[in-house]
Order: structure tokens, then C-alpha cells, then sequence
């Protein structure tokens, strides 16, 4: 029964970092609609900035703010000056120029810091009382964090001018240019803060994962998979379909299938979605005119 | 070139000489746009004076809502005059335009399918600054479509053809515009949700003074509603006047209104 | 703002290569390429060959990505788990039941095929972006796969397996090297000619009306589930025939021969090379297996940096890739040569 309490909890501290992930993941498609392949890598460039930082002797919570704020207006960048450009162009050609956003990015901090694996220090240590029954205190803060992310994004669509303004423009921007809206700021604001939440995500996974180059690209298989089975329409849908993963990741590797088999078990999940049911378990179905 | 029916001399409602005709609100002169590469205005001038209901007239494809799109900017290549309340609107954005007071209900009414109705009128409250406003106004205009009020919750793509007409018109007074830009409101509503709609939107103009710039096909009820009305065909406007006079008038119901 | 599968503006310069205009001209360029690769069989040597020998096996695997992907629209992000089954399904045949090399290749090509028409079922009803979720997915999968314990008598697990050595072609003068590139060489000629043949007709015309206005071709009376299936199934032809070769070029196949990068590098392979072309495909495999020779001097992140640079540059400004450039400057000569 412990042993069961232990994978479960641990799956859910995973799933918290895959959710977390998905958070940024539905940003980006509810506001400019399109799936960003390269949010793991962005996040873990993010993370390789704040570790430079904090090894350069800045302190944990400064250097996770500037990360967090230069990470937003890298993401506005990106869609100002490369996505921005593919507005109109056909359906393959930005997932493509995202793909190459991607392995840009993991070759450039690959050849900056190299491919050697890094150990990061949790920034929970400090707050040992946070640990609670079977969770370590990092554990924990990746909870309370995830918990804290999902509920700022909900707020923010749901209660926000600006996040209805922002999901407005991307279901229709004729008609949010009509009412006033700028269209173009709202997509670049869109990508901006995914940017910053990718960073959050990524300072939380690095302690766990350890930091290396390639540290997001398993964890961004598994935020895709909880994004589509949550509803990548829905935030709080995300963060629910990300926690599922990973519990059932590690509740079917310890039980099931093994832990080498992980990623076939979530090939199989993002596929079953895919074709059962595409907008997940708690999303919306847009029906697209033909 | 556009031929203008002598407005004074007739018999008939004219205003007393020694009153000045009032600045127009909207003026536009030589406007030329294009689609990509396609011209498809050639040169429009066009007058909508301050208070009450100018129509657009024309057949399909002769430019009508091609004039309303670039007048709100939401189309790119123009060259020419736009000028409202004396400011050049060429030069603006989108938003800015509707920071202006110039709002533009567009054909297929463009609702927020997926969004609420409420939700849609507080979009189009995007440009006011308090929340308070905003409030004050979504009330206002439930004031004026009762029928919305039901069904404030209801995701604007499942209300029937009236209903979304209603939202787009409602979502577009919002901003307490000057200058309302209706494009082909009555496209694929019954005769009696039509003639609804119209009652209300008169008596808007009558209550509020806002100004409508009216694209229809429907000349009828057009030409019944407005007070002046101009003539499009392909992109030029070729007559324009009062409203009663272009009813009258023979050769223009010939050859342009077919009846 | 949402994505719509409109026709680019710059639709012409997407444009399949014109039909060749014909005679002799139509057939210039392909002699001479073969008469090239031919003639490389003398000049080079050794590890040379070898390298030659993956470009050009490379370049089969990208045409087959190109026909699925350029020609039909079914962007695959996990082509590298078809070289995967055709490398695997080889070096089984060979070492384990002693099929001889210039049989195991077709075969496992065939044995690909198969696969992918199974892979066809679920992908036809996925759109654009969810059809590369899912490959993205596959790809990924693929080296676990390999190892796990399930398959691992077959597969060899962690360890992979070795192919036994090819017997020269001794007869015709040729080593081992040799003997590899020759008939890399000719299978690649024949996968050519045959895909060459294929689109020029109804077929390639049904396969790009799919691609631009699938509402239209379905009324148009194209079969578009026939025609998206049978893509499927060639594409896989193509890129699993292409993993045999390459797995007798190595003599070894192993689990992380397949990683997840490799199916990301056939798309910059097919993207640079030239999505919707042929020939793409030749410069598409001269890229990928030339640059990170050089590349990787500088570092080891350098070659996806340079891919990742390259594919977005491609997709800004020349979205014909490598074959685009090539087309217009024989286009220059040839108006200049008047």
C-alpha cells in the first residue's frame, strides 16, 4: 500500500511538471491557435538563463523574476518577428518553421553550454516545512506552484478584459479588430506569457530531471498527451489531463508495461485521443466551416 | 462622378435657407481599394451627414461593403480621402477608428460565435475605460433588445438569425459610436425579424442621434428606412440624394433598382 | 487567429517541378545524375563511399517523406520509425532466417509498406496538426520500442544487432564499399523512375488536389482515402527500403540509430532540400549528411543549430528549398543562353 501511496504521489509531482507544461501549451492555442512543438525547448532555454544567472551569484527568487520576465519578451519577440510572418501561409508551413524554432534552439544552448547533464539545487530545500506525508518540500513547491499557475490563467481567461480580448482575437480577429482590439499585439502578448509560464515550468522540472539540453523533450510528449486529453481549450482541462499522465505513466510502468514501455503508453494515449475523441475530455469541439 | 439630385427648389420638406447645411460627418472622396491585386473601387465620393440613416445602394460586387471595410480600415490597399469629424481616417488603425466613434457591424453580422452574448457586448465595450461603463452600457442595450436579455449566457452561435443581428448591432453601440457601418443586416432573416429590427434601429437614431451608414440589398426596406441614400455600381457612385426622391424617381428605379 | 489550408500567395514558387518538357531535354538531368553517381564509385573510396552511399539511401528516405508530406500533405514527423522497421526487418532477415542482402531490402521494403498502410487507418481521419502530434509522438516511441524486452529476441534489445557482410561484387572489379554504394546506387534509380513516373500523371495531380482543397477533390470524384492511403504506403516503401540500405551500409542496427532526431532531420532533410520536388529530395540527403560532418568540428550542438537555422530560413525566404535555387538559376542560364 506505501509502495502504491509513493507512485501515486509521485506521479502526481510529475504530473504537476507535465501539467504545468500544458498550461503553456493551452496559452498558446487559445490565443494565436496553433500547437507550439518548440515550447519544451524555449522552457529549458529559459532554464539554462536562470541557472547562468544563479551561477553568476544572483539569488534563486531575483533570478527566477528576470528569467520569468526576459522569457515573456523573448516570447513576443518570437511571434513578432518569425511566427507572425506565417499568418495565412498553409497549415504545414508554420508547424515546420516551429520544428526548426526547436532544434535551433536545443543546437544553440548544446553548443553554448555543452551536452553535460547538471545538477540544480531546489529552491524548496530552504523550506523543508513544506514537505508534507509522502512528498519531499520541492515536490510540494512544484504543487503549489502548478496549483497556483493554473488558477492565474483560468482567472485570467475567464475574468479578464484583456484574456477575452485575447481569446476573441483568436476565434475571429475581423471582428475583434472591429471592436478595437489589437490583434496583432494580442498574439505576441499570447506567446509571451506561454513563454513565461514555459519558464516557470522549467525551473520547477530542472531539480528533478537534472539540466541538461534535451531535458524537456521527454516532458514535452507528456504535456502534449495531457493537453489533448484534458482539452487543449480548457486550462484547468490541461492541468487534470497532465496530472493523469503522469500518474498513469507511472502507475502502468510500475504495474503494467514497465518503465521502458512509458513512451509507447503515451503514444498510444495521444493517439487514442486524437482519433476518439480530439478535443480531450473536458475541451470544446470547434467546428471549423467548410 | 456622382449626379446629385438638386436637393433645394423641390417641393417638399427643405430646410429654411438662412440655416447652413450641417458639416458632413463622414466624407469620402476618390476612394479607390483594392483586394491583393484586384481593384475593386474606382473612386468613391460619398457624404453622410451628422443624424440619421444613409444607404448604400448596388447590385452584388459593385463595392458596397468594399467602401464600409476600408472606411473602418479592416482592408488593406486604399488610396483617396476618408475623412470623419474632419479627421483623415486613412491614416488609423483599426482600433483607433473605433477609438473615434466609427463601429462596423459587418456582413455575416462577424458575432463571437463561440462566446457568450454577454461576452460579446463586452467586447464591444473593449474601447471603454471602466468596468462600471461597460456594465452601464450591456444594460443599456439589453434595454433596447429586450429579447438578448434572456439570453445573456446563451453562446452567441446557437441564437437564431435575429437573434445574432441583434448581438451584432448591440455589440457595435456599445462604444456609444457616432457613426454605426451596417453591412446587409436583413441577409437571411425573415420579412418580420427584418422589419423588427429596423423599427428598432430607428428608433435608436431617433433617441440617440448616432448616424448609420446602411449597406443593403434589399432597396425596399432601404430606401424606407433611410434618409438619403447613395447608388453603387462597380465601385463608382453613380446617383444620390434624398431617399424619397431616388423612390420616385423613374429611370433610376429602371435602370438601377430593376422595378 | 487560426490556420487556414489556403494556397500560399507564393503558390507558384510552391509549385510541383513543371513536367519535364520533352525529348531529350527531359532526359538530361537525370543521365547525367546517374552517370555522376556512377562515375563516384571510382573516384571515391572507403569511408567516402560510405558517406556516399547514405546520401543517397538518405535521399530515397526523403523522397518518400516528400510524396507523403510535399505531395499529399500528410506532414509525418516520425519517418524515422519507418527507416527504423525497414533497418530492423533487414538485419532480421539477413542474420536471423540468411536472406540474402539484394532481397532483404525489397522485401523489408515490402514489410514497411505494410505498416504503413496500417499507420494510414488512424492517420487519415487526423488533421494537419494533429496528424504531426501524433508522428511526433511515434517518433519518440520508436527507440523504447526497439528495446524492450517484449521484442528484444528479435531486435537484439540495448545491443542491436549486426547484418553478416556483403560478398562483393568481385566479378565486376568491385570491393565491399563499392559493391554497397552500386547498389544503393541502382535502387535509388529505380525508386526515382518510379516515383518520377507516378506523379507525373493523374496520380500526382489527384495526390496535390488532396493536399490543396480536399473538400473539392472528394467532389471532384478523386478517391481521397485511396489516394491518402496508397501515399502512405509507397512513402513507407520508400523510407523502410531506404533504412535496409542503410543498414547494410553500416552493417548495424541499434536502438539509438533511430532516435527521435532522426525523423526531425528527414523534414529538414525534405524541407531544404525542396518539399515539393523530386530532385529535393538528392540535395535534401547531400545536406544531411554532409553538413554535420563539417559541423560537428565546431560542436556537438552545432548541426541542429544549423538545421534548425536553415529550415526557418527556407521557409521564410525560399520555401522551394535547394531544388527552387537550382530551378531558377538553370532557368537564368537558360534565358541568358538565348
Amino acid at each position: 500500500m506505501n509502495e502504491f501511496i509513493h507512485q501515486l504521489s509521485t506521479g502526481l509531482v510529475l504530473g504537476c511538471v507535465y501539467a504545468s507544461l500544458a498550461l503553456a501549451l493551452v496559452m498558446i492555442h487559445q490565443t494565436t491557435g496553433l500547437v507550439n512543438f518548440a515550447q519544451g525547448e524555449m522552457a529549458m532555454a529559459s532554464t539554462y538563463l536562470a541557472w547562468t544567472l544563479v551561477a553568476h551569484g544572483m539569488p534563486y527568487w531575483p533570478a527566477f523574476a528576470l528569467t520569468v520576465a526576459l522569457s515573456f519578451v523573448a516570447g513576443m519577440g518570437i511571434e513578432r518577428v518569425l511566427i507572425r510572418r506565417f499568418d495565412g501561409a498553409p497549415a504545414h508551413a508554420v508547424i515546420i518553421v516551429m520544428i526548426g524554432l526547436m532544434i535551433l534552439i536545443d543546437g544553440l544552448v548544446g553548443w553554448i553550454f555543452g551536452y553535460d547533464v547538471r545538477t540544480v539545487d531546489s529552491p524548496f530545500e530552504k523550506t523543508a516545512w513544506l514537505a508534507a506525508g509522502p512528498l519531499s518540500a520541492h515536490e510540494a513547491g512544484i504543487g503549489l506552484v502548478t496549483l497556483l499557475l493554473m488558477a492565474l490563467v483560468f482567472a485570467f481567461f475567464r475574468f479578464t478584459r484583456l484574456g477575452l480580448a485575447m481569446r476573441a482575437a483568436a476565434l475571429t480577429p475581423l471582428s475583434s479588430r472591429l471592436v478595437g482590439i489589437n490583434v496583432g499585439l494580442m498574439l505576441a502578448l499570447g506567446w509571451g506569457i506561454a513563454a513565461a509560464i514555459g519558464a516557470v515550468s522549467g525551473m520547477l522540472t530542472a531539480p528533478i530531471v537534472y539540466l541538461d539540453p534535451n531535458m524537456m523533450l521527454n516532458v514535452i510528449i507528456y504535456a502534449f498527451a495531457g493537453a489533448l486529453l484534458g482539452g487543449i481549450t480548457n486550462p484547468w482541462g490541461a492541468v487534470v489531463g497532465g496530472l493523469a499522465i503522469g500518474v498513469a505513466e507511472n502507475l502502468a510502468g510500475a504495474y503494467l508495461v514497465g518503465t521502458d514501455l512509458k513512451l509507447v503508453f503515451v503514444l498510444a494515449v495521444i493517439v487514442a485521443v486524437l482519433t476518439i475523441r480530439p478535443q480531450g475530455l473536458f475541451g470544446r469541439r470547434l467546428v471549423t466551416r467548410v | 462622378m456622382s449626379a446629385v439630385f438638386a436637393p433645394s427648389g423641390d417641393a417638399g420638406a427643405t430646410a429654411p435657407q438662412a440655416a447652413p447645411a450641417p458639416s458632413p460627418l463622414l466624407e469620402i472622396c476618390g476612394l479607390q481599394a483594392w483586394y491583393g491585386g484586384v481593384q475593386v473601387l474606382f473612386g468613391i465620393d460619398l457624404e453622410v451627414a451628422p443624424g440619421g440613416i444613409t444607404a448604400l445602394l448596388g447590385a452584388n460586387g459593385a463595392g458596397k461593403t468594399t467602401t464600409l471595410r476600408a472606411i473602418s480600415h479592416v482592408l488593406a490597399t486604399r488610396r483617396g480621402t476618408i475623412r470623419f469629424d474632419g479627421r483623415d481616417l486613412l491614416r488609423l488603425a483599426a482600433q483607433d477608428i473605433v477609438r473615434l466613434g466609427v463601429t462596423h457591424v459587418p456582413d455575416g453580422r462577424g458575432t463571437f460565435a463561440q462566446l457568450s452574448v454577454e461576452e460579446n457586448l463586452q467586447l464591444g465595450g473593449y474601447t471603454l475605460r471602466s468596468r462600471a461603463d461597460v456594465a452601464q452600457r450591456i444594460e443599456a442595450v439589453y434595454a433596447m433588445f429586450p429579447k438578448l436579455a434572456t439570453r445573456r449566457w446563451q453562446q452567441a452561435g446557437t441564437l437564431s438569425g435575429g437573434e445574432q443581428q441583434m448581438v451584432a448591432i448591440g455589440r457595435a453601440l456599445m462604444p456609444r459610436p457616432r457613426l454605426i457601418l451596417l453591412d446587409e443586416p436583413s441577409f437571411g432573416l425573415a420579412p418580420l425579424v427584418v422589419r423588427d429590427i429596423f423599427e428598432t434601429l430607428r428608433g435608436i437614431v431617433a433617441d440617440s442621434g448616432v448616424s448609420v451608414l446602411l449597406v443593403e440589398q434589399n432597396v425596399n426596406l432601404a430606401l424606407d428606412l433611410a434618409d438619403r441614400a447613395a447608388l453603387i455600381d462597380v465601385g463608382r457612385v453613380v446617383v444620390s440624394g434624398r431617399a424619397a426622391d431616388l423612390r420616385r424617381d423613374d429611370t433610376v428605379r429602371q435602370v438601377y433598382l430593376g422595378y | 487567429m487560426t490556420i487556414t489550408s489556403s494556397i500560399h500567395p507564393d503558390a507558384r514558387v510552391l509549385a510541383p517541378a513543371a513536367p519535364a518538357r520533352g525529348g531529350s531535354a527531359a532526359l538530361a538531368l537525370p543521365a547525367l545524375l546517374i552517370l555522376a553517381g556512377a562515375a563516384a564509385t571510382f573516384l571515391f573510396s572507403g569511408y567516402q563511399l560510405l558517406l556516399a552511399a547514405n546520401i543517397v539511401a538518405y535521399a530515397i528516405a526523403i523522397l518518400g517523406l516528400n510524396l507523403l508530406a510535399g505531395y499529399n500533405g500528410q506532414i509525418s514527423l516520425g519517418h524515422g520509425a519507418f527507416l527504423a522497421i525497414g533497418g530492423y526487418a533487414t538485419a532480421i532477415l539477413m542474420s536471423r532466417f540468411g536472406v540474402p542482402y539484394w532481397l532483404a531490402v525489397p522485401l523489408c521494403g515490402l514489410v514497411t509498406m505494410v505498416v504503413g498502410f496500417l499507420v494510414a487507418i488512424p492517420a487519415l481521419r487526423l488533421e494537419m496538426l494533429y496528424l504531426a502530434l501524433a508522428t511526433f509522438a511515434l517518433a519518440v516511441a520508436v527507440p523504447q520500442l526497439a528495446k524492450n524486452k517484449l521484442v528484444s529476441g528479435w531486435t537484439g534489445g540495448v545491443d542491436g544487432l549486426s547484418l553478416p557482410r556483403i560478398r562483393p561484387w568481385s566479378a565486376l572489379g568491385l570491393d565491399v564499399d563499392q559493391t554497397v554504394y552500386v547498389y544503393t546506387l541502382l535502387v535509388a534509380i529505380v525508386a526515382f523512375a518510379l516515383v518520377v513516373n507516378l506523379l507525373r500523371g493523374r496520380v500526382g495531380r489527384a495526390l496535390e488536389a488532396i493536399r490543396d482543397h480536399p473538400v473539392a477533390a472528394e467532389t471532384m470524384a478523386i478517391d481521397v482515402r485511396f489516394f491518402k492511403t496508397a501515399a502512405f504506403g509507397v512513402s513507407a516503401f520508400l523510407t523502410g527500403t531506404a533504412g535496409g540500405l542503410g543498414a547494410i551500409a553500416t552493417a548495424f542496427v541499434s536502438p539509438d540509430s533511430y532516435a527521435f532526431f532522426l525523423s526531425i532531420t528527414l523534414m529538414v532533410g525534405a524541407v531544404v532540400g525542396g518539399f515539393r520536388s523530386v530532385y529535393g529530395a538528392l540535395f535534401g540527403g547531400a545536406f544531411i549528411v554532409l553538413m554535420p560532418n563539417y559541423a560537428e568540428r565546431l560542436s556537438q550542438g552545432a548541426p541542429w543549430a544549423i538545421y534548425g537555422a536553415c529550415t526557418i530560413l527556407v521557409m521564410l525566404v525560399m520555401p522551394s528549398g535547394l531544388a527552387g535555387l537550382v530551378r531558377a538559376a538553370i532557368d537564368r542560364w537558360r534565358t541568358r543562353a538565348r
